[in-house]
Order: C-alpha cells, then structure tokens, then sequence
C-alpha cells in the first residue's frame, strides 16, 4: 500500500521528492519537515503532503517529522529509485515540530516567533459534540470558556482587552474571517486548530485581532491517493436535569406566608385593581373563607393539600426529558497527481432534554484542487450547511404577579400542570379566574390557560441555510516567488417563525383583551381571529479577495519568508421581523388590523391599548480594505527575526482615522539555543527563547466619528411623523481600540522527548478603548464616548507533556496552566457603590478604575442582631444597621474580593494506552475567583413571589443567630435592608474548583495485514462529559460556575464507531 | 521574464483600480439607519422626536405640589427621587431625569439651530423657530424645578441655570444668573415668533399661538402682568376655541379624545409628563380640593373618578399633561386684567371660560365686589383647571411671595406629618450629584 504512492525520484542535482502520510489512517500530512540529518537545512511539506529536497552528499539520512508525531529517520544510500511514502506514527508530545497556520500563511513552528496554539485532529475527535469550540476548550492554553454572569460570560482569549467593544476572538475557516454562526460548521469535517494569542501570530490580522484569532483549517484531499472512505457515527444520551438543583422555598412554607401576606393586607388593594390581575389558589381559598363563601375548615383542608405539591415534580415529568444527540459523518478524500479532491457529509440530530426542543443539521463540503501546470494551481471549495433548531419549551413558567403587577413572575410552587392520568390542568397566568370565567360567558373567547397543552401546541422553528464558496489561484512565478489570488463568496439565512394558532394562550388572550362588546352584545374583535405568525429573518453576505506575493528561500546559512497582499473585504447584514395577525396555517391566510387607532382594553376599561405592532428591519455593511505585510529571516537556524505590519482602513470610521492609517506592527525574534556551539546540555536536546512585541487593533460599530442620529425604524408614536434620535455627539478623533502584546516564550524538550513543554509569558495592554466620559446633563449628553479607557494585563501560559510510561503500556500526561490578570488601568466615570456592588460582577458592565472588568465586591459584614435577626454592617468601624448609608458608601471603601472570573485556570489530562486500547481523563481546574450566592428576598416574599429556599433558614428567635446568617423576616418590605444582606460580604462565595469533565475509552482495531476486513482501521468509542465537580473550596450545594442556572450542566454518556476504508 | 511582467503589470492594475475606487468603497454607510444629520429634513426629524424626546416635561413638580397623595404600601415601592419629592426631604439625587430630560431637548435644539445656520430657506427659517421655542420650554422648565422664584429685585443676583446656546458639549457651562436665564427664555420666544407657523402640522410642533402662550406663561411668573396680558391676547387672537364640557362623556375611563389622533381644540401645544405616577389607583386627589369643585362643575366628574383618580389628562392617556392650552390663556388675562384693569373686565374674561365647564343648565356667571376677591377667584379656578397641568409648582413659588397668598404645604405618611412651608429652600430642587461630580456649579441651598 505505502509502496504504491509516491516516490523517491533522483534528479540530476540530487534533489529528491517524496510524500509524508500519516501512519494511521494514511491522511497526508501537509506542512511536514523534512531535514538532513546532522544539518539544519530543511524543507516543508506542501498542501499535498509532497516536498522536495536537495541532497548534495550520499549516504544521508534523512529525518521526517510533524505535528503531533514522532519523528523518522529514513536512510537514503543513493538517489533513491524505489517508490515510497515516508509513514509517520503519532506522537503525544507534539510541541516540537509543528506547522501554524494563521490563515494567511503556513509557518513552520521552529521559525516561529509567535505564540501558536495548535490542535490536532485526533485531539479534536477525542471529544463528542455537534459544535467545534466544545472542543477547544481545556486544550489550548490561555483559552477559556467563562461561565458566571452575563457580560463576563463566553470565550476568551488571554483575558479581556476591551471594555465596551466585542470580546469575540476572530474566527477564520479556511483562510478567511467566518461572519456567519459557527454552529453551521460540523466539527468532523476540521483538520486543525490554531489559536493565534500574542501580536506576532495575530497582527496579521490587524484590525480585528485585538481579541485573538481561531484559525480552522478543513480536512482536505492528497496527491496520488485511492479513494479513502471515512465514517464516525456516535450516540450521545443526556441526563434528565435536576430541577431542585437551586434551593426554592418549600410549597407549605411559601403557602404558610401568603397566608400571613393576606392577613396582612398586601392583597386588599389588589382585589381592586383594574387590570384584575390573578391571585394563586390560596389567595382566592383565603378570600373564599373570608367572604364566608367556604368555610375555614374547606379552605385549610385544600390548602393541605396544595401543601404537598411541587411544580417541580411535573416540571421534571413532563418539561424534561432524557436527551439524545445522533450524529454521522462520512468523508472521502484521494487524489491523482494533478488532482486532489475532498468530499464530506454529515448530519446530526439532538432531542433536548428540554422537552420539545431538537436541533437538525446537514452539512455537505466538496474540495478540489487542480495542478493546471507545474506553475499554476486551482483549489475550490464549496461549503453547505442546513440547520433547524426547534425551540417549544417555554422554560420555567411565569404569571402576573397581583401586587406588583410584575408578568414575569416564576410560578407558584404548588402550581398542578396535569392530574393523575397526564391530562393538562388550568392555571392561573395573566388573570384572575373569575373574570375570565365571566368573560368566557360573554363570548370571549376561553381564557383558560393550560401549560401542558401550550407546549404541544408551541410552534417555533429557526431554520438556517449557510454556504461559502471559495477559489484559490495559485502561480509560482519564480523559484521561492508565488502569487495567490484567493475569493470567497458566503452567505446565511436565518428564518424564524414562531406560530401561535389561536388555540395558544398568547393569541386567545391578546384576542380577548382588545376585544369589546357593544350594548346589544355584539363582539367587535380589532386583532381577528386566527393565529399570530411571527416571523424573524436575517441574512449576511459575504465577500474577500485578496492578491498576496509569497517568498520563501534558503540559502546555506539563510532562511527567508516572506508575504506581502492586499484584501477587500464586504460585509453585508440584513434582519427584519414581521408579525401577521389572524394567520391561518392551513390556507396561509392573514388579516388586517388597525395599528393606529386605540382601542379600549376589555379588561381594564380605562386604559387603551394599541395593536401591538412589531415590523423592524435594519441593514448594516462593513467594508474593509487592507494591506499587508509579513516576513522572517533566520540565520544559521538559530536565530530569527520576524516582523508584520498591515493597515486597515474601514468605512466604520471617519475619512481622518482612515487617511491616517496608522499600522498595526509586531517584531519578533527567536533563539534557538540548543543550536548554539556553546550548547551542551544533553539532557534538554532542545531550548528555545522567543520574544515579540506588537499592535492589534479591535473595532466599536456602535461609535462613529459624525454627529450620529438613527431614525426611529417606525414613526413617532405620538404622530407617525419621522424622527429621529442622536446617537453620538461628533467625534472626529475616533479611532481603532489598539491591544499592545508583549510575549516571552521559551520552549523545551527533554532528551527522548519524555517532557515536553513551552512556557510563556505576556503582557497586553489595551490602549484607546471605546469608553465613556462622564458628561453633565447640562450639557445635553450624559457620557460621551470615545477613545478615552485603557486596561492592562498580564499572564503566563504553561503545557507540559510527559511520557510517563511509554512501553507497552502508556501513560501520557498533559498539565496546563494559564494565569490571567487584568485591570481596568484607566476609566473616567466613576458610578455609585450600589452599582458595583450589585452589578459589577457582569449584570452589567460598569468598569472601576484600578479593578479587573468584572470584580466581585461587598460591604462588611457583622453578623446577625441577636434580639431581632437584623443584619448589621459596619460604617467606619461601628457596627451598623444604617443601611441606606452603607449602600451609599463610596465605592473606595467597598470590599474587594477578587474576580468573577478565574484567575488561574487549566486542566490535567492524562491517556493511558494498552495495545488497542486507550482511556483518556480529563480534569479542569478554575482559581482564585468569586461568586455571589444568591439567598431569600423577603421583598419577595411580601410580593407573594415564591423565594430561594434559605427562607427556611430564617433567624426566627433569639439564639438563630450562632446557627444562622439568614436574616429575621421584617414587618414590612425594607429594600435597604435586603439589598444589603444581598451584597454583605456573607453572601461572596470562593468559586475555586476542580471537576472531572470527561472521559475518553476507545477501542482501535487496525486491520491485520492479511486480513479480509473491510475497513482498515475500526475504532469503538465511549465518551462521558461533564461528569462533576471533584473538589470545592465553597461548601454549598450550587455549582460555582453555574450558580445562577436553574440546573448543572447534563451528565453526557456517548457511544460511538469510527472507520477507515 | 516577460511573462513575469505581464503578471506584474495585470496586478498593478488591479490595485490601481482598488485605489481608485477606494474612496466610493469606504464611503458606505455602516448601518443603514444611521443619519448624519445634514439637511433641513435631517433636522426637523430630531426634533420630531415626540414621544421619546422633545415632547416630554417634569413629573416631580407635580409629585410635590400637595394635590394628589399616595396610599403607604405604594409609597414605599416608589423610587427614591420620588419618595423624597414627595415628603419635600430636600435631599439631593444620584440622578434625576427631570434635570436630564430639558437639557437634551436643549441640546436637540442646539444640534438644529448649529445645523440650520448654514442653510437657507423657509423650511430652515421654520425649523430654527421650532428649535427656539424647544430651547426655551426646555430652560424654562429647568428654571421651575432648580431656580428660585423670579424677583425683579434678586434676579441680578439668584442663581440661574447653566445656559448652553451651541451643541458643542465639550463646553461646560456654569450657573448664569436668574436675570439671564429668563432674558435667554425670553429672547427665544421673542426671536421665534416671527418665523413660526400659525397653524403647525402636529400638535407637538410648536407654533406661534405656543410661543406667544409660552411667553405669556413666563412674563407672569416674573410679575410683568401687562405682557403677560399683552401675550395672552396675541395668543388668543390666532385661537381662542375651547371644549365644551357638556359634550363629553363623564363616564368615560377617560375622558378626552387622544389629542395626536382625534385633535383636542384647545391644545396649542403637546407635551407630556415623564411617568404615568398619577396613574395609580393609589395615588388620590386632595379629598378637600376634591369637594372644592362644585357639582355642577363638570371637571369634577371629568377629571376625577369617584374613587378620586386622576382621569382628566388633556393627553388623551394615563400620562399628565404637560403643554400649553388656550383655557390657561384664559387664566392668565384674567389674572392679569384682575390685577390691573378691573373685575369687570377679569370676570368677563373668566366666565368665557367657567360657561364651557358647567352644566349648561345651571351655569351662573361670576361676579366679584372687589379686586382682591376677584384675583382670589380667579386664582382657585385656576388650579382647578389646571390641575396636573404643570404649572401648580411655578404658582406655588410665585404666589408664595405675595402678600396673603402664600400657603403651607402639609402631608402625613407613616403616622409623620411633614410640611412645606411658603418660600422654604426646599422649593428649590437639588441639583442632582452626576452634575455636580461632572460640573463644579454651586447646589441649591
């Protein structure tokens, strides 16, 4: 098999060519060094796998190594004559010789100066997902998945060097930025992963790199290859979750303080209200006896037994479910000599375990690539992704709330969605029971509402259709010169509609309330009857060009790469909803309605509703025109030098930053010190130093350099007549957010390679961040926004891999570290402590100079009153229940705990192999961070909203207090009082913990050289994810990282095969 | 190498060709919604923006005013700045909208006179006199809430309000004096009058009846009652039409017609409260200003439900009205006629009014036997008239100082009973911190 590829050919000045493949599963390795033995001098792979190069003198061995495999040594006597491929084994330890790609170029990782994340394919499949970030997460350092608190959620990448603008690293698949939603990508079809972190890897990218770049590289076809079939197929089952995970008031303690709330009297003036808001059963139980409409006894008799219901019970039977997730993949690739093509498809299907939600998705790629001469070549690439995500569970269920007249509040705890049999109850949502009753009688239309059968008939699909179409023209104009034209052509389409027949609650009851009745009963219905359809759709296009000039040459002691081109790229957005009233599914029909006049709310009659009209549309375009520049010198492969610079200029901002076009640069330089004579440490074969230095930029479209104003998308809603509002007062000096890198890096391997391992170290600084500037109102804006913040950073990131045992039976270890510090070195409004308190750990994003983004902090805590349960402070050093005072506190004198996200983070992952046999664990660890543990809210309590279960925690008598930091129940809602137990230094929990995430078992079964199998290597595969939290320094319940959800993350058990033809 | 060239050279065209269209490419705009504002449509388009914006006035005058009071437990769910206004604790907010709100009405206005300057044409002439009178309504209100009462003989020396007259925010302005700020009010009615429309296209476009009824409203809470007078008539010689009570439906959840939609005659310009606060059905009129109205007067049952809800807003909703009437130009002649021409006169003027507000059937004119009584009248009718109409706090401060008109204040909540007594410092609102914190101006005392 091997001996039938291609080939060693002698040429006439002893140059040779020749093919690396991959021993396993025979894909070519594309990018593979290939050195003389004892000399430095080297080559590299191309796309196909082939390279060739000069011998002077024979005998001479040559050695061929890549990433992630273990070097080879081929011993040539002569020119070779035979046909052969050199096969290359996998090798865990892969830090050495590596390729990166930063999508504009291929650079061998020994020339690198950068730093260069890289996962490979077999590190990628090691996990089961739909998604290709699930998969990046825990192996590349420096790079992590926030979970936590709104603004501080979602991926970074070496922490957080902007304040208001996109935390978003750039993604690039296949040599171009991605626009569109990278849950269209299927992650079979990636070859590799490079994550681009310091400025020298990423400035190329310029502008837009400011946060890191993602660079995907697809699977794609090889020279001179018979067809080669591949198919992975998994099934992945999805714990049920546990919907009593966050503590909730128990259903008998939430009735015993409706009680008490009705005695005293929160509800009286609710009875009256006009909006005739609903009251929970025991409410009207509690009205019933006290209007002598039942009596005392009926009504505690039914109330014991709402007692001993839980919403929870049917929110687990019949909202929840057990989760499956199939997914297939098949992938054939092969090649001739003067054409490679690649040819994937795959689909996959999740049934959530949120009943009535599924995710669909097919995907189709097709590459070729054409050798038209020995100069040109043409590679095309079409990419076709179809998804539909069906979204019908409404999630936890809400009612209007009678007191406060709050629509969102969650649902009574003793709430009965279905009786004994499963058949679909009535409860109470947006009002009170008797009214609707009455109105039902009138002719309206039912106004029961039926939570079971709203989720049968829930109708909400989003469908997207994604495809990108690429050319790449390559022409090799002179030995070591070559030019590439390349084109990408991508769009999306994401359609949404969410139907509401009229059988829905939503539809009924907004039918019901715009309806009136005339004195002779007649039903004047301004939203008709039918259905409401509400569609959303958005769409992008996406266009790149590019002309780049490639220089690569060595001489004897002389290395040097170079690139230079220019890019355009077009961006286009478009969305629009629209909402169509007495929508007949069936016929497609709609009606007319008046979305001027108003109309008399049938519910409350003195207030007037308009039809609730929805249409928006917006369109959007970003254009770009940048040039670029990148190259490297080594000498005597010891040392390199590295420098890019590119500018952009964009129609983002005014013609001054454009006419400016300040570069964004890097230099770079690497060392390689056990290539040095003076070297002698045999025991650490390999050493490298490298440092760089450099500028990325990262983008604001919220900001503009003009006196901005949008019009409103609809008229005015007094008088129709067009308006329009100002954005931004004029800002001529607008610019691009610059991120300044510097990185260290030093990368080593032991003798034999059994410790691996590279170690850096960064400094980011965040240098004219969109940011805003405290303004006073007099002035007619409150903050202005400009260039005006600034942050600064620092970090190491550490990979060590070692060959523990390496026998037989294997163990491989790999330990990753990252720390991430950053602050907020300069930010000119300052807010309220209230804020910062409350909000500042990603409710929202409120920077405090001096402080990291997203901080936890607290007010001093003192303990409960042991007379009354109060929580007391301390103002100054006195102990304290002023608590409108110690909100007020300035904000310097809060407490300061620490981050809200991780400080140290990373993950232990360590494979064991046996023959065909390997078990993969991986452990995460995330440090030195805070959370905010929520606990009861009496304000809530006194709303008859159900609270968090610390309510039965309650300081209820003198001596609570040694047992007990949960605050007494006040005589009436004190929100001071509340919301300083809420951000007491009591309630700041350490989030540090250490969880097993998953495991990998396979079972590889190679196809013996005389065997008759059909396929050539077969792999069996169980993976479980997210299988829990081993160690917590917080001692409650919750998960740290999940301390806001309504559940933890789903225990995930896959099973799958894999095979090779 | 030829071959090298004729590459080379295709390339240099290329980028010859991108550089030439470099421009055109860049010169996109990013969102397609996005307005630099240029032309005269582009600056009428600011300042219709009604709902949001320019059509918006202060609800804590209003709050504070004595005439309507709020149940406890409602009380203790309102916000803080309200709950202080309410109780006249005198302290001083993070932030207050009611500081906010003028001044970006202001800076609108500022962002269409600096843009209308360079352009020429009725159209433009229109909108500077809109943006005259945006500016003005906008410091006027400012001058109620944060300034103290005009007096010819202090207005040199009180403080004023920070005037901005350009859109450019990088200048920060302190406090001028009370004597400017109203010269300023005053000098942009004036200058918009000429160049406004009798008759605009919306009701919340001002017109020259607005500006006119505008100045008459400030000239008489400066004490200049011949202007006041003098205004008022200019007003009403271009409208003078008023609503019949005895047309509308008492019955009515509420009870006129939405002004925007169905027109309402005497509306000369629309403007609304911040908030529905007055949309509670815990907050209550005054039960003794409640009986006040007599049974044949139809306002009662127009503007109040028997349960003593608010339900008379000239808005047409649950929101006060905030704007200018012609019923209010009646008040004001009639004041002023009262306080200088005669009773007779005075009376005349305000039984014009009181005929289109009570039963047809039982309507009987008022007399008065002396100036004093006549004013005493006039003046109850107008803050039954006018009632959450946005000019009860600026009678306050101005009756205060004269003799024999000047009162208490007085609320009780939680068992405490809190009062304000005439010409406290507590009329003054505070000046909210994030002004202070951005703008070292002097605070009220």
């Amino acid at each position: 098999m091997l001996l039938s590829g291609v080939i060693f050919r002698a040429h006439a000045q002893s140059t040779i060519e020749g093919m690396v493949i991959s021993l396993s599963d025979s894909t070519i390795l594309p990018g593979a060094v290939i050195k003389i033995k004892g000399r430095q001098v080297g080559v590299n792979a191309d796309a196909a796998g082939r390279f060739s190069l000069p011998i002077e003198v024979f005998p001479s061995d040559i050695i061929v190594s890549y990433i992630g495999f273990t070097s080879t040594e081929v011993h040539l006597e002569g020119p070779p004559a035979g046909r052969f491929i050199i096969g290359l084994a996998v090798d865990v330890n892969q830090l050495a010789e590596v390729v990166v790609s930063t999508g504009y170029q291929n650079i061998p990782r020994e020339r690198a100066t950068g730093s260069f994340s890289s996962v490979n394919t077999s590190l990628l499949n090691r996990r089961v997902s739909t998604d290709i970030l699930s998969r990046i997460d825990d192996v590349v350092p420096g790079l992590i998945t926030n979970k936590g608190k709104g603004n501080a959620l979602g991926l970074l990448i070496r922490g957080q060097s902007t304040i208001n603008s996109s935390t978003q690293p750039l993604i690039i698949i296949d040599n171009f930025p991605y626009e569109g939603d990278l849950g269209t990508l299927n992650p079979n079809d990636v070859e590799s992963v490079t994550v681009l972190k310091d400025a020298a890897a990423a400035s190329i990218w310029g502008s837009r790199a400011g946060n890191g770049v993602i660079v995907i590289t697809t699977k794609k076809g090889g020279t001179n290859r018979p067809p080669h079939i591949s198919f992975n197929s998994n099934l992945t089952i999805s714990e049920k979750p546990n919907l009593f995970y966050q503590p909730r008031m128990s259903s008998s303690d939430y009735i015993e303080s409706e009680k008490l709330m009705f005695t005293k009297g929160r509800y009286t003036s609710a009875e009256k209200n006009a909006n005739k808001y609903p009251f929970t059963p025991v409410i009207e139980l509690l009205i019933a006896a006290r209007d002598k409409n039942i009596t005392q006894q009926q009504a505690d008799a039914q109330m014991d037994v709402l007692k001993t219901q839980d919403i929870r019970n049917d929110y687990e039977k019949y909202f929840y479910q057990n989760g499956a997730t199939q997914q297939y993949s098949l992938a054939l690739t092969g090649g001739t000599e003067k054409q490679r093509y690649n040819f994937s498809a795959g689909y996959d299907n999740r049934i959530a375990v949120e009943t009535g939600n599924r995710y669909q998705r097919y995907t189709i790629s097709a590459g070729n690539t054409f050798q038209l001469s020995k100069r040109l070549d043409l590679t095309t690439n079409i990419y076709y992704a179809q998804s539909k995500n069906v979204e019908n569970n409404p999630g936890p269920l809400t009612y209007t709330n009678a007191i406060t007249g709050y629509t969102g509040a969650p649902m009574y705890p003793y709430a009965q969605i279905a009786d004994q049999n499963g058949n679909a109850l009535a409860i109470i949502n947006t009002n009170r029971a008797s009214f609707t009753e009455a109105s039902q009688n009138k002719g309206l239309l039912n106004w029961q509402y039926k939570p079971l059968d709203e989720l049968r008939l829930a109708d909400n699909n989003t469908g997207l259709t994604d495809y990108r179409i690429n050319a790449v023209l390559n022409y090799k104009l002179l030995p070591g010169l070559g030019f590439g034209v390349l084109y990408q052509y991508g769009r999306g389409i994401t359609s949404g509609s969410k139907y509401q027949s009229q059988q829905t609650y939503y539809t009924r009851n907004l039918i019901n309330r715009y309806t009136s009745i005339s004195s002779a009963g007649v039903l004047t219905r301004p939203i008709p009857l039918g259905g409401i359809m509400d569609r959303s759709g958005s769409e992008y296009t996406n266009q790149n060009l590019r002309g780049q000039f490639d220089y690569n040459k060595s001489w004897k002691l002389h290395e040097l790469s170079a690139i230079a081109g220019m890019e355009l790229r077009d961006l286009q957005r478009q969305a629009e909803t629209r909402r169509i009233y007495g929508y007949e599914d069936e016929y497609a029909t709609s009606k007319a309605v008046d979305y001027i006049s108003s109309f008399t709310s049938f519910i409350n009659p003195a207030a007037s509703l308009k039809i609730p009209y929805l249409d928006t549309q917006s369109a959007s375009t970003d254009r770009y025109l940048s040039y670029y520049v990148n190259g490297a010198y080594s000498f005597k492969q010891r040392y390199t030098v590295s420098a890019s610079g590119r500018i952009d200029q964009s129609n983002l901002f005014g013609v001054k930053t454009n006419a400016r076009g300040v570069p964004l640069y890097s230099v770079g330089t690497a060392w390689n010190l056990s290539q040095e004579p003076f070297y002698h440490l045999s025991w650490l074969p390999a050493l490298k130093l490298r440092a760089t230095l450099g500028y990325a930029g990262n983008s604001n479209k919220n900001v503009s350099a003009y006196t901005t104003a949008s019009f409103g998308s609809r008229g005015d809603a007094g008088t129709g007549a067009t308006y329009a509002s100002i954005q931004n007062p004029p800002n001529p000096s607008l610019r691009w957010e610059r991120i300044k890198t510097f990185n260290l890096g030093l990368d080593f391997e032991s003798r034999g390679r059994v410790i691996t391992g590279t170690v850096e170290y960064y400094h980011k600084t965040g240098i004219d961040l969109i940011g805003q500037m405290p303004y006073p109102g007099s002035s007619g804006v409150k903050t202005f926004t400009g260039n005006y913040a600034s942050t600064s950073g620092h970090g190491m990131d550490v990979t060590l891999s070692a060959k523990i045992l390496d026998k037989n039976f294997k163990w491989h270890s790999q330990l990753l570290f990252s720390q991430v510090i950053d602050k907020v070195k300069s930010y000119a409004v300052v807010s309220t402590a209230a804020y910062y308190l409350g909000s500042g750990d990603g409710g929202l994003t409120i920077p405090l100079e001096g402080k990291p983004l997203y901080s936890v902090y607290s007010l001093p805590w003192a303990g409960l009153e042991a007379s009354t349960g109060d929580p007391q402070g301390y103002l100054g050093k006195e102990v304290s229940k002023d608590y409108a005072a110690m909100l007020q506190i300035d904000p310097s004198a809060m407490t300061y705990h620490g981050t809200a996200r991780p400080k140290y983070f990373g993950s232990i992952r360590n494979t064991f192999s046996w023959k065909a046999l390997s078990l993969s664990v991986l452990f995460n660890y995330r440090l030195a961070y805070f959370f905010r543990e929520n606990s009861v809210s009496y304000t809530q309590v006194y709303q008859g909203i159900v609270t968090h279960g610390d309510y039965s925690r309650r300081w209820q008598k003198p001596g609570d207090e040694r047992s007990t930091n949960v605050p007494s129940m006040p005589n009436q809602i004190n929100y001071n009082r509340e919301s300083f137990y809420a951000l007491s230094a009591d309630r700041v929990k350490k989030a540090d913990h250490l969880r097993l995430q998953d495991i990998n078992l396979s079972y590889t079964l190679l196809r013996p050289s005389a065997s008759r199998l059909p396929f050539r290597t077969m792999q069996l595969y169980m993976y479980a994810s997210n299988l829990g939290i081993v160690w917590k320094s917080y001692k409650g319940k919750l998960d740290p990282d999940y301390a806001q959800a309504s559940f933890a993350p789903v225990r995930n058990l896959s099973l799958g095969i894999k095979m090779d033809l | 190498m030829l071959k090298y060239f004729k590459t080379l050279s295709i390339l240099c065209l290329a980028a010859a060709f991108l550089c030439a269209c470099d421009s055109d490419f860049l010169d996109k705009k990013p969102q397609k919604s996005l307005l630099i504002p240029k032309t005269a449509d582009d600056f009428q388009a600011l300042l219709d923006n009604s709902d949001d914006l320019m059509n918006k006035t202060p609800v804590l005058p209003l709050v504070a005013d004595g005439d309507f009071w709020v149940t406890e437990p409602v009380f203790q769910n309102l916000y803080k700045e309200t709950k202080d206004t309410y109780l006249w604790s005198g302290e001083t907010q993070n932030q207050l909208t009611d500081w906010d709100s003028p001044y970006q009405q202001v800076f609108y206005a500022n962002v269409a006179l600096d843009g209308v300057s360079k352009l020429s044409g009725e159209q433009a002439g229109r909108i500077r006199g809109r943006a005259l009178f945006y500016r003005a309504f906008g410091f006027y209100q400012l001058l109620v809430q944060f300034a103290a009462p005009y007096q010819n003989s202090q207005a040199q020396s009180d403080q004023g309000i920070p005037l901005p007259l350009t859109a450019d925010v990088g200048r920060i302005l302190k406090r001028s004096t009370l004597s400017e700020s109203y010269q300023q009010v005053l000098d942009d009615l004036i200058n918009a009058i000429p160049i406004l429309e009798d008759v605009p296209q919306y009701l919340t476009r001002p017109s020259k009846p607005a500006a006119l009824a505008l100045l008459a409203r400030v000239y008489l809470s400066m004490g200049e009652y011949e202007k006041a007078a003098d205004f008022s008539q200019q007003a009403l010689d271009i409208k003078n039409t008023l609503i019949d009570y005895n047309t509308l439906d008492t019955t009515l959840a509420v009870s006129f017609p939405l002004p925007l939609v169905s027109g309402n005659p005497e509306i000369l310009y629309y403007s609304r409260g911040l908030t529905t606060f007055f949309a509670d059905p815990a907050v209550m009129v005054d039960s003794t200003f409640y009986r006040s109205y007599q049974s044949a007067d139809l306002r009662k049952s127009l503007y109040f439900t028997p349960s003593l809800n608010f339900k008379g807003s000239y808005t047409g909703t649950t929101f006060p009205f905030g704007g200018l009437t012609t019923s209010e130009l009646y008040l004001i002649k009639a004041e002023c006629q009262a306080r200088m021409v005669g009773v007779e006169q005075s009376m005349k003027t305000l039984n014009s009014l009181l005929e289109k507000r009570f039963k047809r059937t039982s309507f009987r004119p008022v007399t008065s036997g002396s100036a004093q009584q006549a004013l005493t009248l006039i003046l109850d009718e107008r803050k039954k008239e006018m009632v959450l109409r946005g000019v009860r706090w600026g009678d306050l401060k101005r009756l205060n100082l004269q003799q024999g008109l000047a009162v208490k204040l007085t609320r009780s909540m939680g068992g405490k009973s809190y009062e304000l007594p005439a010409n406290d410092k507590r009329y003054l609102f505070k000046i909210p911190l994030d002004e202070l914190s951005a703008n070292e101006i002097p605070q009220n005392p």
